[in-house]
């Protein structure tokens, strides 16, 4: 080869290398995340919605660099293990657990994986064994808490129906959640001076045949903190309805037939925990990240006290944050 | 004047115009760009810090302003309790819009710094939780007049949630005393979510720190739960930062009572001035292509035009050497590569030329020589002739001189004949008259006349005798003669006319010639004869025998006036002479002449007017005449 052609050709492959090592930043792009979300509570459906909300404002745009896997509220544990399992062989950049039987399932299932867990919410995450402590949560998890509204609740609850005294309290021993915030409600009662009629359910038909079974001095019900109370609210809220009763309780609960609730917004959870997702994504292990305590806010039916002929006093609707009319 | 060679200037003048330039381009473009860049860096932290700075500030001096609001356009100390602590709700439950709910925990103090009412976001408090905080600073401080009072952040311990506590003085209406103290216990929570929510590039940060530099609000919550403290430098600028990394760091301040709060924002220097290392590479980058290119145009000029002028300057040089064969190497079809081919046709055409040239020459040479060898034989032809043509002349001239002589010898003896009869009678009448007179008186002059008479036909007779003697030499008779004992025998014969003039000899033991002893005699004596004529005041006469290749040379030299040129040749004529009339026949060296001949010798003679003249006689010895 000619000296000319020798000198042309490394000419041409320095350039090309010059090129190529100015642009190779340029040319590999942003990255794409892969955040899966599993949910198996309907009600809780906002928290998903304020969660892509605030990730949005933490710059992760769906289809641009973060893709949500997410199939909707599923029904049963085969399903949740499935999806979870899927996420899993995706490797998941982060997975989204909403509410506290998911969060558990995740917790066994990623156990070694390293794939970053967020829940939200779930009641008593120390207690049910998902992180170390709330300020150091240890392992793969972090998230938003709920659960100690229950004296505030009650403490509202005496605010909006003055004449409250004894208070019908449905509890399953089966559930943490209820047992935690049964003794919540039991410490604020003793200060409130309102007396707990207690009645121990495990099933449905236990709860069918408790609610039924109201005893007539009861002027209140009390839905506690539970996922089986949650799912079947219908039928606290029926008797409510149908003894005149008024029904409150520190879950974010507020459809017809329940007086107050004093508990979460889903969808400011979702925002709260797409904080803490973006801090992940950031670089910083959800170990070091402490857990929140969701923001509580006084909701009252207004509709559901008319029906039971409650006035709820002004003070109180003045200071609620949501009120049904 | 020194060589400068033509690499040298190349490779200088490359480095100082191509690299130099380059490399100082480059280091100028690196660094304005660090210099703006870092200003602009500093600007936009600066910017962050103040932006921060201001929102906290807001959000602090906002709640101490509606919490001092609501205290003032209510009489609450003078509320009931049921009352008071409605009013403590509904201030509690107020939601900031951005922040959402904004208070913990607020309780009333009354001037002594005890709680008359107590409400709390998630906590129930009855009349038994009531507290005597009279002790606590968010009481002491106001109450003494201090102003509102802002605790130092605490956390949670059991969340991690930070808080801030305010304390603000309740004014009678009338005389201003304070009455009471509300105490606000503030969430800082969403202070930290905005803080962890800013961020200044990739991979920095704004932080809080409070006064004893721990770090109250950052966007990693564990930096501020593991109590992390960090000293912001004195100076904006270029610092370590909180995790030990070299950063660029600007800091603002909210004041809050006695406390501040302050605002750092960080950046990695390395991210900060990304802009600039990026442009520091593609400058270096930039800079090693252009350098690479540069050099390769370098080499390229270096292979295709320094190398080939300096194999071009080698062949030249080879060339003046005189070695015709070294060529200058053409790589290409470059001018240069022209040159070179141009060069070394030129240097065929010249080999071409100098063999054409050295066949001519050799042809000439042999021209030459066969012309040499000609003229030399022409010029021996040339010599012989001429030598010919001198022994001719000089055979001429003898035979003319000797027909001359012969002429002359004819003519004297003739002469000599006729007159000597004559010259008899008359001496034979002048002896008889002569001897008459004597015997008469008065007859001196007559005898002096008589005797005049007798002396010039003395004369007379001695020239017929020589005049005959010329031309009738007599008989030669050749016996073995030294001549050395010949001339010394005519000095003797000569002594009586020496005078003052030396004589000088140096006879070498030469062989004896063959010849006539009386005839040498002869000659010798009017050779010398003619010096002592020659020098009248006297000199020297310088006489050497010595042989000569078979001849005995006899050279005698006078030192007198010498033979003028003209006559040179005219000194053997017959009666040639210089001296007056009467002192000289003019017959003496025509004589030596016919008798050096006769002997077969030669006679020269060589003068010079005013030195001297000398006769050199060579005659054949006897060994040579035997050779012969």
């Amino acid at each position: 080869m000619s000296l000319r052609k020798k000198i042309a050709v490394a000419a041409f492959i320095a350039v090309l290398a010059a090129v190529a090592v100015l642009t190779a930043g340029r040319l590999i792009g942003p990255r794409s995340y892969i955040i899966g979300i599993v949910n198996n509570n309907h009600g809780l459906e906002m928290v998903v919605t304020g969660f892509k909300k605030g990730m949005e404002r933490y710059g992760y745009i769906e289809g641009k660099n973060v893709h949500y896997v997410y199939g909707g509220a599923l029904k049963d544990t085969a399903q949740i293990d499935a999806a979870l399992s899927d996420l899993i062989a995706r490797k998941a950049d982060i997975i989204l657990t909403v509410a506290t039987p998911v969060t558990l399932k995740a917790k066994e299932l990623t156990k070694g994986t390293e794939i970053p867990v967020v829940f939200a919410p779930v009641f008593l995450p120390v207690e049910s064994g998902l992180v170390e402590s709330l300020i150091r949560p240890g392992g793969n998890m972090t998230g938003i808490q709920i659960g100690g509204s229950t004296q505030k609740a009650l403490e509202w609850h005496k605010a909006a129906f003055p004449r409250a005294r004894r208070v019908f309290v449905p509890y399953t021993p089966d559930e943490p959640a209820s047992i935690q915030s049964l003794g919540d409600l039991m410490k604020a009662a003793g200060k409130l001076g309102v007396e707990l009629i207690l009645a121990e359910v495990r099933k449905q038909d236990d709860l069918k045949s408790a609610l039924s079974g109201i005893p007539g001095r009861a002027d209140s019900i009390w839905l506690l903190n539970s996922p089986f109370f949650v799912e079947n609210i219908g039928l606290f809220t029926d008797a409510a309805l149908k003894r005149g009763l008024a029904l409150s309780s520190g879950t974010s609960q507020i459809r017809h037939g329940v007086l107050l609730s004093f508990s979460q917004r889903p969808v400011r959870t979702g925002e709260q925990a797409s904080r803490l997702a973006s801090h992940i994504l950031d670089g910083i292990p959800p170990s070091e990240l402490p857990v929140e305590t969701v923001d509580y806010f006084l909701s009252i039916n207004l509709r559901t006290a008319a029906d039971i002929s409650i006035n709820v006093p002004e003070a109180v609707l003045q200071q609620a944050d949501n009120v049904i009319r | 004047m020194p060589i400068k060679s033509l690499r040298t200037i190349f490779k200088t003048s490359f480095i100082i115009f191509s690299v130099v330039p380059l490399l100082l381009m480059g280091a100028i473009l690196v660094r304005e760009s660090y210099v703006v860049q870092k200003e602009q860096a500093l600007k936009l932290q600066r910017e962050t810090s103040v932006r921060v700075t201001s929102q906290i500030s807001n959000y602090l001096y906002s709640i101490e302003s509606e919490l001092s609001h609501a205290i003032s356009i209510i009489d609450i100390t003078g509320m009931e309790r049921g009352k008071m602590m409605e009013a403590l709700s509904k201030m509690r439950s107020y939601h900031d819009l951005n922040h959402g709910e904004v208070y913990n925990e607020i309780s009333l103090l009354d001037q002594r710094g005890v709680e008359l009412a107590r409400v709390s976001r998630v906590n129930v408090y009855t009349k038994a939780d009531l507290r005597d905080r009279s002790g606590a600073y968010e009481f002491a401080f106001p109450a003494a007049g201090g102003g509102v009072y802002y605790s130092p952040i605490s956390f949670s311990a059991a969340t991690g949630e930070p808080f801030i506590t305010m304390g603000i003085p309740v004014h009678e209406i009338r005389s201003g005393a304070v009455i009471g103290v509300l105490v606000a216990e503030i969430r800082l929570k969403d202070v930290w979510a905005l803080i962890s929510t800013i961020h200044i590039g990739e991979k920095g940060s704004v932080y809080l720190l409070d006064r004893n530099g721990t770090v109250i609000a950052h966007k990693n919550p564990s930096v501020v739960l593991r109590g992390t403290m960090f000293h912001p430098p004195q100076e904006e600028g270029i610092a370590r930062g909180l995790d030990g990394g070299v950063s660029l760091i600007t800091s603002g301040s909210v004041p809050l009572g006695i406390h501040s709060i302050y605002v750092i924002t960080e950046r990695p220097l390395s991210e900060a001035l990304a802009l600039t290392y990026r442009i520091m590479f593609v400058a270096a980058v930039f800079v090693i292509v252009a350098i690479g290119g540069v050099i390769g145009l370098g080499l390229f000029v270096s292979r295709r035009i320094i190398l080939p002028l300096e194999s071009l300057t080698e062949a030249a040089k080879s060339i003046e050497s005189g070695d015709l064969d070294l060529k200058a190497p053409r790589a290409g079809n470059l001018e240069i590569d022209m040159l070179a081919e141009a060069f070394n046709n030129m240097a065929d055409r010249l080999i071409g030329t100098i063999g054409t040239l050295k066949r001519h020459i050799a042809e000439r040479d042999v021209a030459h020589s066969m012309l040499e060898e000609k003229t030399s034989e022409i010029e021996e032809m040339n010599l012989r002739l001429k030598r010919e043509m001198a022994e001719r002349i000089k055979m001429e001239e003898e035979l003319l001189n000797a027909k001359k002589l012969e002429s002359v010898a004819i003519l004297a003896a003739g002469i000599a004949h006729e007159i000597n009869n004559p010259l008899t009678n008359a001496f034979m009448n002048a002896q008889v008259i002569k001897t008459r007179l004597m015997g008469m008186r008065q007859s001196h002059e007559l005898l002096e006349r008589i005797e005049a008479l007798e002396s010039n036909i003395e004369k007379v007779s001695i020239i017929a005798r020589e005049l005959l003697q010329f031309s009738r030499p007599g008989k030669t008779e050749f016996l073995p003669v030294e001549l050395n004992d010949v001339i010394r025998g005519s000095l003797i014969l000569l002594d009586h006319r020496l005078g003052d003039i030396t004589i000088h000899q140096d006879f070498a033991d030469v062989p004896p010639v063959l010849g006539d002893p009386l005839r040498m005699e002869q000659v010798f004596l009017n050779i010398l004869t003619n010096s002592i004529d020659a020098m009248p005041g006297g000199g020297r006469i310088f006489i050497l025998t010595s042989e000569d290749g078979g001849f005995v040379k006899v050279s005698i030299r006078d030192t007198g006036a010498g033979i003028p040129g003209e006559n040179i040749s005219k000194v053997f004529d017959p009666f040639f002479t210089t001296k007056e009339i009467g002192l000289g026949t003019g017959l003496g060296l025509s004589i030596c002449y016919g008798i050096i001949k006769e002997h077969k010798g030669s006679i020269e003679i060589r003068s010079l007017e005013g030195e001297g003249t000398t006769v050199a006689v060579r005659i054949p010895s006897i060994s040579m005449e035997h050779t012969e």
